[in-house]
């Protein structure tokens, strides 16, 4: 029994170990074609972004407070013009004034000396004499007559207040007494000046002179010179003496002569010339401004700066100089100022102008330019003998400077100032390189914002074309005046003027669109010319600024605008010895669904062209037509809601085969705008697109 | 080395397209061989004494799956003769994965018996005491993993990938076993084991949730709770900011003999197990059994690392909306998405020590003998895996013929496969029994050619298994008036 089973079990196990071989897989022959060729589905990107989002407020893109986008080109400073370069007011005050002296008073001088009847009696014969010397007895006797007779000349005590004078004017009076006790028929009067004897004048006849009285004689000293120390020589005409008997005293009684000078005024000498204001000196002036270039000044209000004076005295005199100006107010209060100057010296000074107000109009046959000016002048040798020459002279200078001004009142002239020529590169070139269709800008806009504090008119010629070459498109804008500020209460304006489709060609201009916008112009002042009123303002910073804003709001239409690019193919694969796993033509499907919700009135298409440039040939190309479509419009172009688009572009095996056939990849994307195109569509910031893209990817990865 | 990887792939394909038993339990059930009381510890063997030689009494090897066969995976060529490979552009890989379940299983499974030593006591009762080293071993891959890595997630669009089924389960671990079984009644006889476990290593993934919602524009939402417990001589380097920068074997433990045999004799990893059975004489003839196996656990506390990760994460493409407004760069929100993604699934680490229960099994027998020498059984052996359950059901016809000669023929229905026939024969010289078992017999085989050399493999099989040993057995009760063999009849 235990036999026949083993050998039924040792048959089985044979029959199976030997008998049923199926299949003979020989696996020195396995294939190496190992391939994986599963299809990957993934959501490969997504997003919800709102223009906004993509675009941030710039400069250049600007949205409006109704969320309008706007493309703004700025560009500043196209005018700046200063008060320099129409005006130089730093120099409009240069003042040089020469002042004479001319003729000075000195002080009356006086001197006297006496001659008794003993000398008298000395020039009679010997027998007079012993008459009156008989007489002279202290009783009473007739005065005995006595003939003409010359006396001994005598010297006259010397002068202190010159020493020299040539007179202009003035008298010596002459005065003789007759203190005998018998009248004096007369004599006559000879003044010597001591050095040289001259004599001054002729010879002084006195009449008769009773006892007891005088007589004088005035001699006109005008062109005399005369000296401090004078000699006089006394001639009496005799006495009939007297019928009653008199006194007789030889040595009590005599003659007494008086020499006096006044009212001296001296051309020239050495005098000592006590305080006295300049009579030659008329002590009015005035002062005139040139502010050049015709420009009419009525007042002028300085913040600060000088009147800077100079002050040279030629002259032995001690001067003082005391300057008024009556028009010209600093905080209110007339502009003085009193200046002393050394003899032979010079003296220089400041006037603070701080805060002051210059009024260039009072003179009413002059109303512009002008202030008045009130001098005095005063001299002294301070008590010493001076060589004084009525030609002496001083001579002032007054000159404004580093003047501040708060402003300028009066006529400005009719000063231009030319715009130079620039430009401002759009950069729309680079674009539209690459662009073929038209657009439309349906209401574009060129704001020139200005800045003006000349209180004045000033009319700005624009000139601006767009270039595209060889096309040029004028802007066609008229001249115009800016706005000015209301002075002088208001210093400064701001303003602009708007250059758009209703007053220029600016919208065919903006549509070429222009690869640069070329501008020039002028500024011109006062173009209607002089009115009398002089009422116009400048002030110390007045300028003129200007800067020019293109603003492009984003409303247009396009029914075929195309973009096309071509770029070196970023997928080709140049390394042919890669041994990547996976390479472009193991694809054999890629397939991108893209779903956009497109809150945007702009609808795209694309195409992706493989190209060889080497055969001029384009291998395959992906078409993806109307990959988004635009958001329907309103009747104002608004987007009112959003198009939803689902579309796959598929990638198929043809097209990763052609990769490596190519070295070029052309894009072409065309922009269509809401409703065909038909319509102006407008672009705001809070236009939104959604979108999500999922990538489908089946490949054939060659795992061997 | 070109020739070496592919001798190694095609094992490996081949190995894992075979599928595994019960380790034989199935044809040793009815059979008089010691080796039958590790299936129902009632069974008492008919020798006095038996002595399993350490490494020679019984080395069960076995892999089973319950999707893939050698012809899934290879077929011939057109021409040439030459061979393809499931990935083959010719291969229609629908047709490889209309092979594949929901949940495809793979368990390697290896016991190799230290020693095994059994001995009557007394008149009815038996002692066995059994030292065996195992490995145990459960994988399970979704179905839709395989779609998802053949043919992508394009077809999954508005539904879910449902990778809930993925599991991993892998332990070494010696079990200790003390039985006893004695005849209770004249008809009932009962059985018990205790086992002592001493874990090695082990490797476990917990799955609470694992799946991949693609909807219809193909974003995704990835769903994740797992934990992987190991107990292994791993290095866990980290990062500075925590995160786990690798893993590595910890080389330090096997770099002499005397460290590995110390490591593999460690006791820190303790586990309980218990075996318990009955047989039961309805008649003289027709005889049932039952037998509940393998119930246990292990506690691991030993080189410990739990990795676990529990997240949702939602890849809906990246989100351009920034790089469009320009705040951020390409770059740097692919570098966010990358970084969510991997913050999403940041595996922390832990070392909690972990308890893994050992797979048990059910076995329900009855034999029916139609001679003392020869019967015929029927075998239910349900193993439980966690929540999956298999079942193999056996058709046997046995012969126990002495102590001399016993041999078995079976039919077994097991993982939707229903063309198994096993075979086992055990023969006794002296004091040596031999036996080889096997649940599948392949009946067609295909000649695999590699280089000069042929390795025959059956042409359709999951499941194998082998085994085959030597027993030093003393002492023959089967004529003993008082003791005889369950399987025999008087």
């Amino acid at each position: 029994m235990i036999r026949r089973l083993f050998l039924l079990f040792a048959g089985v196990a044979g029959i199976l170990s030997e008998g049923c071989v199926k299949e003979t897989y020989d696996m020195n022959k396995l294939s190496k074609e190992v391939h994986l060729s599963p299809v990957i589905a993934l959501s490969a990107i997504k997003g919800d972004v709102s223009l906004s989002d993509i675009v941030k407020s710039n400069d250049t893109i600007v949205f409006g407070l109704d969320k309008l986008v706007k493309i703004v080109f700025r560009e500043d400073s196209i005018v700046d013009i200063k008060m320099a370069d129409f005006y130089n007011l730093s120099n409009i005050l240069n003042l040089n004034r020469a002042y004479t002296l001319g003729d000075l008073v000195i002080d009356p001088f006086q001197s006297q000396t006496s001659f008794t009847l003993n000398e008298i009696t000395l020039g009679l014969s010997s027998a007079l004499r012993n008459q009156f010397v008989a007489a002279d007895d202290g009783s009473l006797h007739l005065f005995p007559a006595f003939p003409a007779v010359t006396l001994a000349e005598k010297a006259l005590a010397n002068f202190v207040n010159f020493e020299t004078a040539v007179f202009r004017s003035g008298y010596l009076d002459i005065t003789v007494k007759n203190n005998l006790t018998a009248p004096l028929n007369g004599a006559s009067v000879k003044i010597f000046n001591t050095l040289g004897h001259s004599q001054i004048g002729s010879d002084v006849p006195i009449p008769a002179i009773p006892a007891g009285q005088s007589r004088t004689v005035s001699v006109d000293l005008a062109d005399m010179t005369v000296t401090n120390s004078l000699r006089a020589v006394l001639i009496l005409s005799g006495s009939t003496g007297t019928t009653s008997p008199v006194l007789i005293s030889l040595n009590s009684s005599n003659v007494q002569l008086t020499v006096a000078g006044r009212d001296l005024k001296v051309k020239s000498g050495r005098v000592v010339l006590p305080q006295q204001a300049v009579t030659s000196f008329q002590g009015k002036d005035t002062v005139t401004f040139n502010p050049g270039g015709g420009l009419e000044l009525d007042e002028i209000s300085t913040l600060s700066g000088n009147m800077d004076y100079r002050i040279v005295s030629a002259s032995p005199v001690k001067v003082t100089l005391n300057i008024k100006l009556p028009t010209v107010r600093t905080s209110g209060v007339q502009v003085t100022e009193t200046v002393a100057v050394n003899p032979n010296s010079t003296k220089t000074g400041t006037i603070p102008v701080n805060n002051t107000l210059f009024d260039l109009g009072s003179d009413v046959m002059h109303p512009y330019n002008r202030v008045p000016m009130e001098n005095t002048l005063t001299v002294t040798s301070d008590g010493s003998l001076v060589s004084f020459n009525s030609t002496d002279a001083i001579t002032t200078s007054l000159k404004l400077t580093n003047p501040v001004y708060d402003y300028l009142k009066g006529y400005f002239g009719q000063n231009s100032c030319v715009i130079a020529s620039d430009s401002i590169k759009t950069g729309f070139n680079e674009i539209m390189n690459n662009i073929t269709g038209s657009f439309v800008i349906a209401d574009p806009v060129m704001r020139i914002n200005y800045s003006n504090s000349f209180a004045l008119p000033v009319q700005l010629t624009f000139n601006a074309f767009g270039k595209k070459n060889p096309e040029t498109v004028n802007l066609g804008y008229s001249p115009l005046i800016l706005e000015y500020p209301a002075a002088p209460a208001e210093k400064k304006i701001t303003s602009s003027f708007s250059v758009d489709k209703s007053n220029s060609a600016i919208s065919p201009l903006i549509s070429m669109p222009p690869e640069y916008l070329v501008y020039s112009g002028n500024a011109k002042m006062n173009p209607a010319g002089n009115n009398g009123l002089r009422d116009s303002y400048v002030f110390g910073n007045s300028s003129l600024t200007a800067s020019i804003e293109m603003e492009i709001p984003m409303n247009f239409r396009t029914s075929n605008l195309q973009f096309a690019d071509t770029v070196d193919n970023f997928l080709k694969n140049n390394n042919t010895n890669d041994d990547n796993a996976i390479k472009p033509e193991d694809f054999k499907l890629l397939r991108v669904d893209l779903k956009a919700e497109n809150g945007f009135p702009l609808g795209i298409s694309v195409k992706m062209s493989l190209f060889d440039s080497t055969t001029g040939m384009i291998k395959s190309t992906v078409d993806a037509t109307d990959i988004i479509k635009a958001a329907p419009i309103d009747t104002d172009g608004k987007a009112k809601g959003a198009t939803v688009t689902a579309t796959s572009i598929e990638f198929n095996a043809d097209f990763f085969r052609s990769i490596n056939k190519s070295d070029r990849i052309i894009f072409r994307f065309s922009l269509r705008t809401s409703e065909e195109g038909a319509k102006d569509v407008k672009i705001y910031s809070d236009y939104r697109i959604k979108f999500n893209a999922a990538l489908v990817l089946k490949s054939d990865m060659n795992l061997k | 080395m070109i020739r070496q990887t592919r001798f190694l792939l095609i094992i490996l394909l081949a190995a894992s397209s075979m599928g595994a038993s019960a380790q034989s339990r199935q044809v040793s059930y009815f059979m008089n061989i010691p080796q039958n009381h590790l299936a129902n510890p009632a069974f008492k063997p008919s020798n006095s004494v038996y002595i399993g030689l350490p490494g020679m009494s019984g080395i069960s090897i076995s892999i089973n799956n319950n999707f893939l066969k050698f012809s899934n995976i290879f077929m011939k060529g057109q021409t040439n003769d030459s061979v393809l490979t499931f990935l083959h552009p010719d291969f229609n890989v629908d047709d490889f994965l209309s092979t594949t379940r929901d949940k495809n299983s793979i368990e390697p499974q290896l016991s190799v018996p230290v020693l095994s030593v059994g001995f009557a006591a007394g008149k009815d009762g038996y002692f066995s005491l059994d030292i065996i080293d195992r490995v145990d071993g459960n994988i399970v891959l979704p179905g839709d993993l395989f779609v998802l890595a053949l043919k992508g997630n394009e077809g999954f669009a508005g539904s879910k990938i449902d990778l809930s089924s993925l599991r991993g389960d892998m332990k070494y671990y010696r079990e200790a076993g003390f039985g006893y079984s004695r005849k209770i009644t004249s008809r009932l006889r009962l059985g018990i084991k205790g086992k002592v476990l001493f874990g090695v290593a082990a490797a476990s993934i917990k799955n609470n949730a694992l799946s991949v919602t693609v909807k219809d524009d193909y974003s995704h939402i990835i769903d994740a709770d797992f934990r992987v417990n190991i107990a292994a001589p791993l290095k866990v380097t980290k990062e500075a900011n925590g995160d786990i920068k690798s893993i590595e074997f910890d080389d330090s433990v096997t770099d002499s003999p005397g460290k590995a045999i110390k490591y593999a004799l460690g006791t820190e990893n303790l586990g309980l197990g218990i075996d318990i059975g009955a047989t039961y004489d309805v008649s003289d003839r027709f005889k049932v059994s039952a037998a509940l196996t393998d119930v246990g656990y292990i506690k691991w506390k030993r080189d410990v690392n739990n990795l676990v990760s529990s997240n949702q994460f939602v890849f809906s493409g990246l989100d351009l909306s920034k790089v469009i407004g320009g705040t951020k760069t390409f770059d740097e929100v692919g570098k966010e998405m990358q970084d969510s993604l991997k913050n999403a699934f940041k595996l922390s680490d832990t070392n909690e020590p972990f308890t893994t229960g050992l797979p048990f099994g059910l076995t329900v027998g009855g034999s029916y003998n139609f001679t003392p020498s020869l019967s015929v059984g029927m075998l239910s052996y349900t193993r439980f895996i966690g929540k999956q359950v298999k079942e193999a059901l056996t058709l046997s016809a046995n012969a126990n013929i002495g102590t001399s000669f016993s041999a078995s023929l079976s039919y077994t229905a097991v993982n939707n496969s229903y063309d198994n026939i096993g075979a086992g024969l055990a023969l006794r010289t002296g004091f040596f029994q031999f036996f080889i078992l096997t649940d599948m017999i392949p009946f067609s085989w295909n000649k695999i050619v590699i280089d000069n050399g042929t390795i025959p493999l059956p042409v359709s099989f999951n499941t194998i298994n082998l085994r085959l040993g030597m027993n030093l057995v003393f002492g023959n009760r089967v004529n003993e008036e008082h003791d005889k063999p369950i399987v025999t009849v008087e």
